[in-house]
């Protein structure tokens, strides 16, 4: 027994050591007029994606900056917080934890579709607004009244590419490599009816676990195959080796990506390899329009890099915020959350925002391929 | 003179629980979800401390198991509605059926090769947790898993499942300090002891391994299931190498020899992070050169390490000899 | 197709022969697992992009540079995780290279940042033969490793250097009765084994990107290279490798490219069952 008694109090001290370190519980924050407004996001700071939440925090703080100087939201401040997600699914939901009991007014989630799926049960049961940036169409179908989907879904993307393949490029017998992962399998399904759908049906679906390094199988496959063309969704590093690798085994015939394949990311890691690579782009930094011209100026003076998909995709869904903020007046979560639920035809630096029914906000896409270089506009699909 | 201390014991026991108690009223929301993280950690722990630190045999495949009892919960509950309670006990047998499964064909190896062995079991179940979609989700993992309950009664908050895992966490403790004290124990620490003398003192040394594996097995199962309540989802991410290797090495730094080894190694594993937060990047970076810092300066972990300290201040007795070839209990 | 994997896998393979090289002379040095191996490779792979594209130095100076720079990595190595703890239980060196690989991979983070980076290929381009192409750098790759390995055994097996080296793994004590330092013989080990994971890091690096991770599955299958090959054994650990990269390779385009990992771990468990001391190793006797 003796034992047992020191196990016990050495449990007791641990324990009490704890509820020392531990903060005191979160006191309701009340909407008082002279705090800044909390935005907490959602990201990846550390691990593999950690470049991913580097850009997404300068978005995020160009456009909290931008609010601030004209004097905030009715007075009010706002200020971001930001909780690493590590890059997978069990911290994001940490990390979504962590943000909570710090009182945020309003969440940004993260740009990977599994961790957003990860958070929807815990967004519903906080009950507090949260834009994920997530493409996949899984996303609306969870019917999360306070999770809104800041981003195209891939209903209307993997169906214009796979529509640009068919009927543009006029290929017969295309490939599709896919992520296993939540956006990238839905996409592929999309796009493999689609394809159906236009008289020319798919002739190989393969497909790859996310942070697998070597494709040559999987490309082995399509070359064998005959494929006169590739439908592909990875997220950016395989993204870059797949371009990589396809020339490497002598794969000469037009890969059209997903919006990861023209993300600096990729294009930095494969080079010259991604000359040519036609994408469903999210956000083209060298689009004429007004708003996402002086975007591209801004980040581009105050960060001295080029702005790219992470970055604006995070700018849009606090612009988002701000417009809810604004319209409801309050910080009162189920104002913000009708707002956000109301706003329609938002012009943003990537897309044009209508929240429908299921919450799900991007409205088109653009096709892109990349020329030289450079990012050269294809055509604009308006999904909706 | 028993009764007394019994009864002394009864009374702490009480006031321990009491003070765990009353713990959770004064920390935040966030605070007590990586509390009750570590006391399934804690759990997963005790699985290795039984098939490792009594019966020293290695095994990696601890986050595989751990995951398969949060699978069989998680697809139970989700796909066929089972009672929580059910899902609960499916999934300790379940995985303790499949570790026996396993013991049964690699106990055939000795020393090192049986580890090495289980590192490719937890490769694998990962594998399959993560490509089997039609049962497993795939990449997606599963959602929506209902709380648990038993009837109509629901844990719905953080502090109710911060008293349920309590409640198995120190239910299974008991088992295992019982197991620890017990004729079966004494044949499992003979093994990790002295493979062939225990064989030669008439102990079956495959069958009685497999034992300690079941036993461990139904650990990880009990506390797989658990994290699938309290997470209400499962994903692929969550179980595999590195995590059993972090129960290893937090069995490590708190020792091997008694079961508050596994309490002071989780704790200190799981909290340093959460004390340490300043620290951000550096963290992990921290947190290596630790570990080796204390293998060199404590071979025997924490609480072996305390106890050479102690004998050495207090009693005196330091010998050159009690840091070297101290734990050499003839493994490997 | 067949013939553009085997060549594939064939240079995968011999990569994981080399790490896996470098975990058995570990394991015949000290008796101890080396769970770092992987992470060493990393650290060549960061050196090198250090040494070839930040300073600019011609791609094959700066394979020797790395490989002498890996060598020290190595010994520093030994000095901090295996020498301190040589006399104590083996399970206590294995925890000491798991904090040692989880230290270099932050450290590795740290210096060279979160995001992936490119390295120019030793021989760019693309070789082609007939319906078959494939990168110039797995063809180097299968050349440089076979000529370092080549090298080793040679050095172990014929030169007196080796021999001393050979003595000291197989008792240590003795060795140190005829006059052997065993610190030296031990730390030059290790120096070996670094280097050629170094090696090994530096010939993918312009393959796969270098990035903190790239060491964690490739030390695993090199691991199970070891495994299979048979603990203790060189050759059986080069034959290993090869033997898992054509598993991989081929199990991802045959079977199931999503499978592939598990696939290699499942085959080292049918290996272990059916022959547990691996193809190559010697029976072991167990050691009481």
């Amino acid at each position: 027994m003796k034992k047992w008694l020191i196990i016990l109090v050495v449990s007791m001290f641990v324990l009490s050591v704890i509820a020392g370190c531990g903060s005191s519980p979160a006191s309701k924050p009340a909407d008082d007029k002279s705090k800044p407004i909390k935005i907490g996001v959602v990201t990846s700071l550390t691990g593999e994606r950690a470049l991913t939440g580097q850009y997404s925090k300068n978005g995020i703080l160009l456009a909290i900056d931008e609010v601030n100087a004209k004097g905030g939201i009715n007075g009010r401040k706002i200020e971001a917080f930001f909780e690493d997600d590590g890059g997978n699914e069990p911290g994001a939901v940490n990390a979504f934890n962590k943000v909570v009991n710090s009182g945020a007014d309003l969440i940004i989630g993260p740009i990977y579709s599994n961790m957003d799926m990860a958070l929807s049960p815990g967004i519903k049961k906080a009950e507090i607004p949260t834009m994920v940036i997530g493409s996949s169409n899984d996303l609306g179908k969870q019917q999360n009244p306070w999770m809104f989907q800041s981003r195209t879904a891939d209903a209307i993307s993997a169906a214009a590419i796979a529509n640009y393949a068919s009927k543009n490029l006029k290929l017969k017998k295309v490939a599709l490599l896919h992520d296993t992962d939540n956006f990238a399998t839905g996409a592929a399904t999309v796009a493999e009816k689609t394809l159906t759908d236009n008289g020319t049906p798919a002739v190989l679906r393969e497909s790859y676990n996310s942070g697998d390094k070597d494709f040559t199988p999987q490309l082995a496959k399509i070359k064998a195959s005959g494929a006169d063309g590739i439908l592909a969704w990875s997220q950016m590093v395989e993204a870059g080796l797949i371009m990589k690798q396809m020339k490497a085994l002598d794969i000469n015939v037009p890969l059209i990506g997903s919006n990861s394949y023209i993300t600096k990311i990729a294009t930095d890691l494969a080079k010259a390899n991604a000359e040519g690579v036609y994408s469903v782009a999210d956000y083209v930094h060298t689009s004429p329009l007004p708003k996402t011209a002086e975007f591209a100026r801004k980040y581009k003076e105050k960060y001295k890099i080029e702005s790219e998909f992470n970055a604006a995709m995070n700018y849009d869904a606090v612009s988002l915020a701000i417009e809810a903020f604004t319209k409801a007046g309050s910080t009162d979560k189920n104002k913000v959350r009708e707002a956000l639920a109301g706003i329609k035809d938002y012009v943003g630096v990537a897309t044009t925002y209508t929240f429908d029914k299921n919450n799900v906000g991007g409205t088109g896409s653009t096709i892109v391929q990349l020329k030289n270089n450079v990012l050269t506009v294809i055509e604009s699909v308006k999904g909706r | 003179m028993i009764a007394k201390k019994k009864l002394i014991a009864l009374l702490l026991l009480l006031a321990g629980l009491t003070l765990a108690a009353l713990l959770p009223l004064g920390i935040s929301n966030y605070m007590l979800r990586v509390i009750d993280m570590m006391l399934i950690t804690y759990v997963c722990v005790l699985s290795l401390f039984v098939i490792f630190g009594m019966t020293g045999q290695m095994s990696f495949a601890q986050a595989g198991y751990w995951g398969l009892g949060a699978y069989i919960t998680a697809i139970l509950t989700t796909k066929f509605g089972v009672a929580p309670l059910l899902a609960l006990l499916v999934s300790a047998l379940g995985t303790g059926l499949f570790v026996a499964l396993v013991g049964m064909a690699l106990f055939r190896l000795h020393g090192h090769y049986f580890g090495f062995a289980t590192i490719g079991v937890v490769m694998t179940l990962n594998g399959i947790f993560q490509n089997w979609t039609p049962v497993t989700g795939g990449a997606n993992g599963i959602g929506n898993i209902p709380p648990f309950g038993i009837g109509g009664w629901h844990i719905t908050s953080d502090l109710g499942y911060f008293y349920l895992l309590l409640f198995f966490a120190v239910a299974i403790s008991l088992v295992t300090e019982w197991i620890h004290r017990s004729a079966l124990g004494r044949s499992f620490m003979a093994i990790r002891d002295n493979e062939i003398a225990a064989k030669c003192m008439g102990v079956n040394s495959y069958f009685t391994k497999n034992v300690a594996y079941v036993i461990s097995g139904v650990y990880c199962g009990i506390a797989g299931s658990l994290f699938a309540f309290l997470s209400s989802y499962t994903s692929a991410t969550s179980f595999v190498f590195p995590q059993s290797v972090l129960y290893l090495v937090m069995l490590m730094l708190g020792g091997y020899n008694s079961l508050l080894g596994p309490i002071i190694g989780t704790v200190l594993l799981i909290m340093l992070p959460e004390w340490f937060r300043p620290l951000q990047e550096y963290i992990l970076l921290v947190y290596g050169i630790g570990v080796i810092l204390l293998m060199v300066v404590m071979p025997d972990g924490l609480i072996g390490g305390g106890k050479k300290l102690y004998a050495c201040v207090v009693r005196k007795k330091c010998q050159p000899d009690d840091f070297d070839k101290s734990a050499d209990n003839g493994i490997g | 197709m067949a013939l553009q994997l085997l060549i594939t896998s064939l240079a995968m393979g011999i990569v994981y022969g080399m790490v896996a090289m470098g975990m058995v002379l570990i394991w015949r040095a000290g008796g101890i697992v080396n769970f770092a191996q992987g992470e060493l490779l990393m650290a060549g792979a960061f050196i090198s992009y250090t040494l070839a594209e930040t300073m600019g130095i011609p791609v094959w100076i700066a394979l020797v540079a790395c490989a002498v720079i890996m060598g020290l990595v190595g010994v520093v190595f030994h000095f901090i995780t295996y020498w301190p703890l040589r006399n104590s239980w083996d399970i206590t060196v294995i925890i000491s290279t798991i904090g040692a690989s989880i230290a270099m991979k932050e450290a590795a983070t740290l210096i060279w940042g979160p995001a992936p980076l490119s390295v120019e290929p030793l021989v760019d381009g693309v070789a082609r033969f007939s319906n078959v192409s494939i990168e110039w750098q797995f063809i180097v790759t299968i050349g440089v490793s076979a000529v370092l390995m080549a090298g080793i055994f040679y050095l172990l097996e014929r030169t007196f250097l080796g021999h001393i080296l050979q003595a000291t793994v197989q008792d240590q004590y003795a060795a140190s009765l005829i006059g052997i330092p065993v610190i030296v013989a031990t730390s030059l080990t290790f120096a070996i084994s670094a280097l050629i994971a170094g090696v090994g890091g530096m010939l993918l690096a312009p393959v796969f990107f270098v990035t903190s991770t790239m060491g964690g599955i490739t030390g695993l299958k090199a691991f199970a290279a070891v495994v299979i090959g048979g603990f203790g054994s060189v050759h059986g650990a080069i034959i290993g490798g090869i033997i898992v990269g054509f598993v991989d390779t081929f199990s991802g385009a045959y079977i199931s490219s999503t499978y592939r990992d598990a696939i290699v771990f499942m085959f080292l468990i049918v290996v272990l069952v059916i022959r547990p001391q691996g193809l190559f190793g010697e029976k072991i006797a167990e050691k009481v």
